[in-house]
């Protein structure tokens, strides 16, 4: 919740009963060393901002923050279910992450987007926020367990990112070396985006059962696809579960 | 990798798509020449809206800078911890005029020694186990109230522990209080916007961007009221934020009232309630 108040708070050196208004903090800083003399005329692209970004750049990172940030707030308020103080301390640790393993150099721009990268840090604090609030009716299966490094690792994001990336690279290839037919890409971005197989089906003109066994054709090829590069869930190949 | 987890990711790579279609849109720097309304690498901006991760970003900066205005500012230093509170200041607040009335009017209640000084250090994210870590936190440098002598009297009463977190996050202490209602008030009519102005009223930090007021509310002479107690309810409360990132406040109220019922008599009301004020 948030409340503007409008009167200042009692110091606690004050006598009891008297209230004196607080000496306003200065708040803010001047902008990091450097930041000052950057010319007006930014990088246009994402891709652009990140690899400056990547090499320490803060007023990228800044820009970086700029575009992503309130879409990056409105997952977690989805997650959270309209938790505006769980999504502001969500997203904040996202931003301060994020920064870090820029710094870090954990982000690689040429394997996968910021975007991604930033998502994949921000499902990395959804799932910690989870587990440390220990709400086992919340606990949902890890999307990533298997395979990628665990959550808590640095190594996390990177990886879960790079799975990411291909996932999308699915979802976007055109033409003959794509992994999907256009249909299947079709059909995929539709289930992505929370259409109902009914839905898909009467877009389709086809009966359920066809669009079911398209859909099944789609899975499989984009798990063929996410295994030939390594992704696979390691658990799962080696029947430890009995499935697939 | 099975067809669940697939379609999971295809729903994470959808919000990525859509995440990016959201930045294409918004307004640039570079297009439309003005400087940026925000920057993550400022505590606040003009607006005084304030980003966590701009305090993170450019945390040196900020840290020595409220380190020198709190030496300052103040005559000694102290520092601001989370799970041992050490409960033991108490101000003296003014009564609450009966509901209905043309307002309500805080008359002195009674005081006890310093302030609560909350040992703030420097922590790792937390679950993390990854090398990662939030700022080191800022010494908060809090003046104890004075002490006023104590008149127990009859009624009900609460003992209300707030607190207060600054806006940068580094400076997180807590104040506890112990307010005296009318005789004609009942317990269940103690609105959680009494106890919100009690302990906006009790901060222990200047501007304080969230408070955290759990009361524990009955007959005076059943609330907490020995350092030992009061220590006690306050290490209670703080165990709702186990396994949470020091300075940052589990955004469940209940929680911390579930916390705190676990050290208290029977008899008592719990009530929690958390602020955000910008």
């Amino acid at each position: 919740m948030s409340i503007a108040l409008q009167s200042a708070p009692v110091s606690t050196s004050e006598q009891p009963g008297s209230k004196t208004p607080a000496p306003r903090r200065e708040r803010g800083v001047a902008p990091p060393a450097g930041s000052a003399s950057k010319p007006l005329r930014e990088p246009d692209s994402l891709a652009e901002l990140a690899a400056l970004a990547a090499k320490g750049d803060r007023p990228a990172f800044e820009s970086i923050h700029r575009r992503l940030a309130p879409g990056i707030h409105r997952l977690f308020l989805e997650r959270a279910s309209g938790r505006v103080e769980l999504a502001d301390d969500l997203s904040q640790r996202t931003w301060l992450a994020s920064w870090d393993s820029l710094q870090k150099g954990r982000y690689d721009p040429a394997r996968s987007a910021i975007t991604t990268f930033i998502y994949a840090v921000a499902y990395k604090m959804w799932l910690q926020w989870l587990r440390t609030a220990s709400r086992p009716e919340k606990l949902m299966p890890d999307v990533f367990e298997g395979a990628t490094p665990d959550a808590s690792s640095p190594d996390f994001e990177a990886a879960a990112s790079e799975l990411l990336t291909a996932v999308r690279r699915c979802l976007r290839e055109q033409g003959e070396d794509a992994v999907l037919t256009d249909e299947e890409r079709g059909i995929m971005r539709a289930t992505a985006s929370g259409a109902s197989d009914r839905e898909i089906a009467k877009d389709l003109k086809v009966a359920a059962s066809t669009l079911n066994a398209r859909k099944q054709a789609a899975f499989e090829k984009i798990r063929r696809f996410l295994a030939g590069l390594g992704h696979r869930r390691e658990s799962t190949e080696r029947g430890s579960d009995g499935r697939e | 990798m099975d067809r669940e987890r697939i379609e999971s990711l295809l729903r994470m790579a959808h919000e990525i798509e859509r995440l990016e279609s959201e930045a294409a849109l918004r307004p640039d720097f570079a297009r439309d020449g003005r400087a940026p309304a925000s920057s993550p690498l400022d505590p606040r901006d003009a607006s005084g809206t304030f980003s966590f991760a701009r305090a993170v970003a450019n945390r040196e900066a900020v840290h020595a800078s409220l380190r020198s205005e709190h030496r300052g500012r103040r005559g000694w230093r102290l520092v601001v911890g989370v799970t041992a509170a050490a409960m033991v200041g108490l101000i003296a607040l003014q009564m609450l005029a009966p509901l209905g009335g043309a307002g309500t009017t805080l008359a002195p209640s009674s005081t006890a020694s310093g302030p609560a000084a909350l040992k703030l250090e420097p922590v790792m994210v937390a679950g993390a186990g990854s090398g990662e870590t939030i700022p080191e936190a800022v010494a908060c440098e809090v003046e104890p109230p004075r002490s006023t002598a104590v008149a127990h009297e009859p009624g009900f009463g609460s003992r209300i522990i707030a607190v207060a977190l600054d806006a940068d996050s580094s400076c997180r202490c807590s104040q506890t209080v112990l307010h005296r209602w009318d005789s004609h008030q009942q317990l269940a009519a103690v609105t959680r916007a009494d106890l919100l102005r009690i302990g906006f009223e009790s901060a222990c930090v200047a501007e304080p961007e969230r408070i955290l007021v759990v009361a524990v509310s009955g007959p005076v002479d059943q609330l907490p009221d020995s350092d030992e107690a009061i220590a006690a309810l306050a290490h209670c409360v703080a165990m709702a934020e186990e396994g949470e990132d020091v300075g940052l406040l589990v955004q469940d109220e209940a929680e911390y009232a579930a916390a705190a019922m676990s050290c208290i008599t029977r008899g008592l009301v719990v009530q929690a309630a958390t602020m955000l004020n910008r």
